[in-house]
């Protein structure tokens, strides 16, 4: 086959696939080629029903609707723990001052509450009481 | 439908609303990516990218006065399809397109898609008939009939090869009278 003739058969097979509705590969195509292929998209005509389709398209819109609605509220939810943080420092690691012992007693807490003793037995405000 | 309210219960997250919208525009952006690639396939995944575009630019997007949701998708729309013409044919749009494009504002609205349809069709039609008989047959056979070329190899009583060659021809042929026509 000569290099014309694969140029013709090349387009040929784009053109089937094309005119099949199947997706072709045109990574063969010159410049001409796609020229010339332009004329064969205004000459294909086929009524196409977008409903058969909708349902699967609509399902992927929604999930990302979905997700991007997630990421919103996530992103809210983080500007407040954030701003909560500054205000009352729940940080674990400030070792629960924000809570009262009596506080800890009730959520019924006994680690957290053992934790919290030790940790005011050895305060200063401890040696300084029993001094 | 009241495209503020409509933009503002979407921006709220609301999912009924979601279902009115897509309702309303999913045909129109499906036949507008249709009517430009004309490949189902192609033309849904270029419908589904618009959404989900859309969804992602909704936090920040504020409708102006004088602007409407369509326009916006419109433009988001219109590079997607602009993209795969770059990727796939290696050309940021068609020749013809654009030539088309300047007699009509493209938009979304189905009146345009009707009008811009039949000038085209009208001028396709007009072109064919101004071809030479055997160029007009192949034509008709592979495009009107979706005959494949072994059939219409057989009909016009020539080899394959012979006859891909004639509708390579035709088609070159076809492309510069409809260019000449548009260019009158």
């Amino acid at each position: 086959m000569s290099n014309m003739d694969e140029k013709f058969d090349e387009f040929d097979k784009v053109l089937d696939k094309f005119l099949k509705d199947e997706t072709p590969d045109f990574s063969k195509f010159t410049s001409q080629d796609v020229d010339v292929f332009e004329v064969a998209m205004l000459l294909k005509e086929k009524k196409h029903n977008p409903q058969e389709s909708k349902e699967k398209v609509f399902l992927k819109a929604l999930s990302s609707f979905r997700e991007e609605k997630g990421k919103e509220n996530s992103h809210i939810l983080s500007v407040l723990l954030k701003i909560f943080e500054v205000l009352f420092d729940v940080s674990p690691l400030n070792n629960f001052e924000h809570l009262t012992f009596d506080q800890v007693y009730k959520s019924n807490e006994k680690t957290l509450y053992q934790v919290k003793f030790s940790l005011y037995l050895q305060s200063r405000q401890f040696l300084y009481n029993n001094i | 439908m009241d495209e503020r309210k409509v933009l503002e219960r979407l921006k709220n997250g609301d999912e009924v609303a979601f279902r009115e919208f897509f309702e309303y525009y999913y045909a129109r952006i499906f036949n507008y990516a249709y009517r430009r690639v004309k490949m189902k396939d192609i033309a849904e995944d270029i419908t589904s990218e618009t959404f989900l575009k859309f969804i992602k630019s909704l936090p920040s997007f504020e409708l102006r006065d004088g602007y409407h949701i369509d326009t916006w998708l419109y433009a988001i729309e219109r590079n997607l399809v602009r993209d795969w013409f770059r990727k796939n044919l290696g050309k940021e749009t068609l020749d013809l397109e654009e030539k088309f494009d300047k007699y009509y504002e493209p938009i979304l609205s189905d009146p345009y898609e009707t009008f811009a349809n039949e000038y085209i069709n009208k001028l396709v039609r007009e072109a064919l008939n101004l071809l030479p008989e055997q160029y007009k047959e192949i034509i008709k056979l592979r495009f009107y009939e979706r005959k494949n070329i072994k059939e219409i190899a057989d009909i016009l009583n020539k080899t394959e090869d012979a006859t891909k060659v004639l509708q390579y021809r035709a088609l070159k042929r076809l492309k510069e009278i409809i260019e000449e026509m548009i260019n009158e």
